[in-house]
């Protein structure tokens, strides 16, 4: 050994301060090293794994609002279009509602102007009753003298007697 | 209001001889005075107030005719009647 340039002693020496090394470093640099690392992978996973259940819940959420937004755009459409339906009901009914007022006022209106003809034209029935029966009171009163009067009156009492037998 | 049944008794009793008295007389209402030939056709024509007081009245108005008045009843023989009754039956023909 000693020919080959090799000290025993040395050679032991230095193994035992690789061993002395050995023990130190895998005790206190190597295992707090590892259980670091440990931790750090541990914190790693937790991490990716609450990363994956955001990303998972956020992809829930975007599904979620947009199968709600579809919903509400859907319900929006139906209300829309109910909406709708029920205002052209509405517009029907008022139109018709306005047209039967209307026909009710016109056949009124109607009615009320033929009444008035009626008057009217009775009105100028009697007064023309009245002016000529006027007319003929005073055509008469001009025409009959004692005369015709004595003789008109001979006929009236003649005729009561044949009435009268 | 109640009347007092004395004062109701007369008030009839007064009524019922006005109305006698006036079935007494006859009134003949004339447009011109009426001569004695035509008060016989009267007579003629209503015997019935032959036993009756005639009372003879004039009023112009009649144009013609006589208008009989008995009681309560009366016989309208004018001409003004009969114009009248033209002008209702014209009305009651509109």
């Amino acid at each position: 050994m000693e020919s080959l340039g090799i000290d025993p002693k040395l050679l032991i020496a230095q193994a035992v301060n690789f061993a002395i090394f050995f023990i130190l470093f895998s005790r206190f640099i190597a295992k707090p090293f590892m259980q670091f690392l440990h931790k750090e992978r541990k914190l790693e996973e937790e991490r990716q794994d609450l990363s994956n259940t955001l990303k998972k819940k956020e992809e829930e959420y975007v599904t979620k609002e947009k199968k709600m937004r579809q919903e509400m755009k859907k319900e929006l459409d139906s209300v829309l279009q109910q909406a709708r339906i029920d205002a052209e009901q509405i517009k029907k009914e008022m139109i018709q509602q306005a047209q039967s007022e209307a026909d009710i006022i016109i056949d009124r209106a109607r009615k009320q102007i033929e009444e008035e003809k009626a008057s009217l034209y009775k009105d100028v029935k009697n007064q023309s009753a009245d002016l000529s029966i006027l007319l003929i009171n005073k055509a008469l009163k001009n025409y009959l003298n004692e005369e015709t009067q004595k003789k008109l009156t001979q006929y009236i009492l003649s005729n009561a007697t044949k009435e009268a037998h | 209001m109640k009347i007092d049944p004395k004062i109701k008794q007369e008030l009839e009793h007064y009524l019922q001889d006005q109305l006698h008295n006036q079935k007494q007389f006859v009134t003949i209402v004339s447009a011109i005075p009426l001569q004695q030939a035509e008060q016989i056709e009267l007579i003629k024509a209503f015997p019935q107030f032959k036993d009756m007081k005639l009372i003879y009245t004039t009023d112009p108005t009649l144009l013609a005719g006589v208008v009989i008045k008995f009681g309560t009843k009366m016989i309208d023989l004018s001409l003004k009647s009969e114009l009248q009754s033209l002008k209702q039956l014209i009305y009651e023909s509109a």
